[in-house]
């Protein structure tokens, strides 16, 4: 594996160039694919061959919301072991249990400040390149800065 | 008894009993009447009559009336009385306690051949040792000797003294009887014409107390609806007088639209078949306007259970009609009140949700973007260009914990209730880790005593921790290093505000500083939401901290009370039931 294939799925087009821009800043061989719902998402995996390493999923989207996309994903036979990490404004404690429960991978608060942002992907991503092993339990569910 | 007949030799002594034997015996030779071998037949016959007859006889005979009797008449004489030696004896002397009354009766029958005949005449006669009140039907009849001359006297007689005093007695009892009866009969009367003065006398009693009664229409009105009396209190209701309306229907009260629907008829049938009708409607006075009666139409029934009329009971109850409507007004405006509020309640949620989602993300942008240029375009930027960057960014950071503290405050309404048991002192160590940088820059010392076990909502307590913490800190006083004093211990109720439940137990939490305090004026102000007691320049904060604590506090059902004064630092007391 050359490059590490992300995907990224946000209805805000800001947010979509920010993370771009930090991902690029971090120097990480890895490839960012966009789409702006939840529908399109589920389109876009169900037409590509090759699964991507990590979809990060905005839960405020049109037509399709992160919850209805993690629940198709998790029911789907081929999408079963796509990790999904949760890219979202909101922090309320139900939400993130209710997706934790779900099989989210982990849950990423949008940070306010750019450097926090290059840190708080920095952090959910390194284990993935590293193809490392982390503690699936709640503790570890949040990834902070 | 014929050997005797034989020895005397006389047939017509033969029988009698004692009688017949002691006549036998008798020597009448020394009598006026001689030896019975000279008597006369008509004697003879006479006397075997008498000595044979079981019916009482007593024959005078011969001109000295010389007495015989038979065994019947014998008891009439008693025990020691005039028998037996009476036998023979002239009349004059064996009767004489009462020859003054029958010797008249004897010469009458004497002389005129007639006989007497008495009922139930009283002549008393010597026997059982004294003289006794007896009592005698009798006849005396002549018995003509041969030559057809009256030479005697036959008594036939009966002694009805039993008879005459049963009678007297029975006589006695019907008088005392008629007497009682009489008495009583005059009492009754007596007593009849005084609760006649009593019926009378209550009536009047009655009508006059019905007619004074003036909060309620009281009339009787006929079976088919005429009025029939008039009281005060129908006047000043209706404002009828008696003369105006007396004779007149009853459904002149009624407002044409109910007359249109028959219900004066209904309500007096419904009076006819159940005794009794009640109803609330709006009635008519004499001048057209309107009153709101309470009206039961009663059915008043005669001694064979007939109705024959019907009493009507008529209250004025506007005022208290208008009362409550107005108090229904009232609870209508509430209700409309409460809707309003909860239209409110609902959009301040979802205001919530508005500031955590939609609200949030500009902001997140404004502060990412201002972010990226500090860190990339900052050689761009003049120094003031720099110090308004700064100032912009601190104005955003500021909404953020706004929005942020707001979010909060409304989750402690609206999260779930989870309680589980944890400990406190473990909470407590996570907090001050929260504030480690803070503590390190202030030089604060944070002094943790004994720390107990709670059954909480957990992350609203950690919340109130926080920010109880976060105050002690924020609020020291420039120059002093704050010194922040935390305890907890379980105590039993004591029936105070704070811990009321007796036998209950209670967690008592304290967090004492020796910051700048607050004017003990405003003890309970701080718990308010937005209340702030200093400038934002002076202390940063949104003003919603301590209200979150009040709030998670009463989650517990707990208490919480701030004692300080100014410069003096302050003391939060906190008091939770222990949920076993």
């Amino acid at each position: 594996m050359n490059r590490f294939d992300l995907l990224l799925a946000d209805d805000d087009e800001d947010d979509r160039a920010l993370f771009a821009d930090a991902l690029a800043e971090l120097d990480i061989p890895v490839s960012l694919t966009t789409v702006p719902d939840g529908e399109q998402l589920m389109q876009f995996l169900g037409h590509s061959d090759k699964l991507p390493g990590a979809v990060f999923l905005d839960l405020n989207m049109p037509r399709k919301n992160g919850v209805e996309c993690l629940t198709e994903i998790r029911e789907n036979e081929k999408l079963k072991q796509l990790k999904v990490i949760i890219f979202s404004t909101s922090f309320d404690r139900d939400v993130i249990s209710q997706l934790y429960n779900k099989g989210a991978q982990n849950y990423i608060r949008k940070p306010y400040n750019f450097d926090k942002l290059k840190k708080v992907l920095r952090n959910a991503l390194d284990p993935l390149l590293e193809a490392r092993e982390v503690p699936g339990t709640i503790e570890h569910f949040v990834i902070e800065p | 008894m014929k050997a005797e007949v034989i020895a005397s030799g006389h047939q017509f002594m033969s029988g009698g009993g004692e009688m017949g034997a002691l006549t036998r015996a008798m020597d009448w030779s020394k009598t006026a009447v001689g030896d019975p071998e000279h008597w006369p037949q008509s004697l003879r016959t006479i006397l075997n009559i008498v000595l044979n007859s079981r019916f009482p006889m007593f024959l005078w005979w011969g001109p000295e009336l010389t007495c015989f009797y038979n065994d019947a008449y014998r008891p009439s004489l008693g025990q020691n009385g005039k028998h037996p030696y009476i036998l023979g004896q002239r009349a004059e002397e064996a009767w004489s306690e009462i020859w003054h009354v029958i010797k008249p009766l004897i010469d009458r029958v004497m002389t005129s051949g007639e006989a007497t005949y008495s009922e139930d005449q009283l002549i008393p006669i010597y026997r059982n040792g004294s003289i006794e009140d007896v009592y005698w039907t009798f006849s005396y009849s002549p018995v003509y000797d041969d030559a057809g001359t009256v030479s005697g006297v036959l008594v036939v007689c009966s002694e009805t003294t039993d008879k005459v005093l049963a009678v007297t007695s029975l006589k006695g009892k019907e008088q005392e009887l008629t007497r009682n009866l009489e008495i009583q009969a005059s009492e009754q009367s007596q007593q009849i014409k005084r609760s006649g003065e009593e019926l009378t006398k209550r009536d009047e009693l009655y009508q006059m107390m019905i007619g004074e009664v003036q909060d309620y229409a009281i009339l009787f009105i006929s079976r088919e609806g005429i009025v029939q009396n008039w009281n005060k209190g129908a006047e000043k209701i209706k404002g009828y007088t008696a003369e105006e309306i007396i004779g007149q229907s009853f459904s002149k009260f009624y407002t044409p639209e109910d007359k249109a629907r028959h219900l004066p008829d209904q309500l007096l049938v419904e009076a006819l078949t159940t005794g009794r009708a009640g109803q609330e409607g709006w009635r008519v006075k004499k001048d057209g306007s309107w009153f709101w009666a309470s009206v039961v139409i009663t059915a008043i029934h005669d001694q064979d259970n007939n109705v024959v009329g019907f009493s009507k009971v008529t209250r004025d109850l506007t005022e208290k009609k208008a009362a409550e409507e107005r108090i229904k007004e009232h609870a209508e405006q509430l209700e409309e009140k409460n809707r309003e509020l909860e239209k409110m309640n609902a959009e301040l949620k979802s205001f919530a949700y508005v500031s955590s989602h939609d609200l949030q993300e500009p902001l997140r942008k404004i502060q990412t973007f201002a972010s990226l240029i500090m860190e990339k375009e900052r050689e761009a930027l003049s120094e003031r260009g720099k110090d308004y960057f700064r100032r912009m960014q601190d104005a955003a950071n500021r909404m953020q914990t706004l929005i942020e503290d707001l979010l909060a405050y409304s989750r402690t309404n609206s999260s779930q209730r989870v309680f589980n048991t944890v400990d406190l002192g473990e909470m407590l160590s996570e907090v001050i880790i929260d504030f480690k940088d803070t503590i390190t820059t202030k030089n604060a010392t944070v002094e943790v005593g004994p720390m107990v076990e709670l059954t909480v909502i957990k992350f609203q307590f950690r919340q109130l921790l926080h920010n109880l913490l976060g105050n002690a800190l924020k609020f020291s006083k420039p120059g002093v290093p704050p010194y922040i004093k935390i305890n907890s211990e379980i105590q039993a109720g004591d029936g105070s505000d704070a811990m009321p439940e007796a036998g209950e137990q209670y967690c008592h939490l304290s967090i004492q500083d020796n910051g700048i305090g607050f004017d003990p004026q405003y003890k309970d102000r701080i718990f308010e939401v937005f209340q702030r007691l200093h400038g934002k320049d002076e202390y940063k904060g949104t003003g919603i901290g301590l209200a979150i604590v009040r709030r998670i506090v009463e989650n517990h059902n707990g208490t919480i009370t701030a004692t300080g004064e100014i410069d003096k630092g302050a003391t939060f007391d906190i008091y939770i039931p222990v949920v076993i």
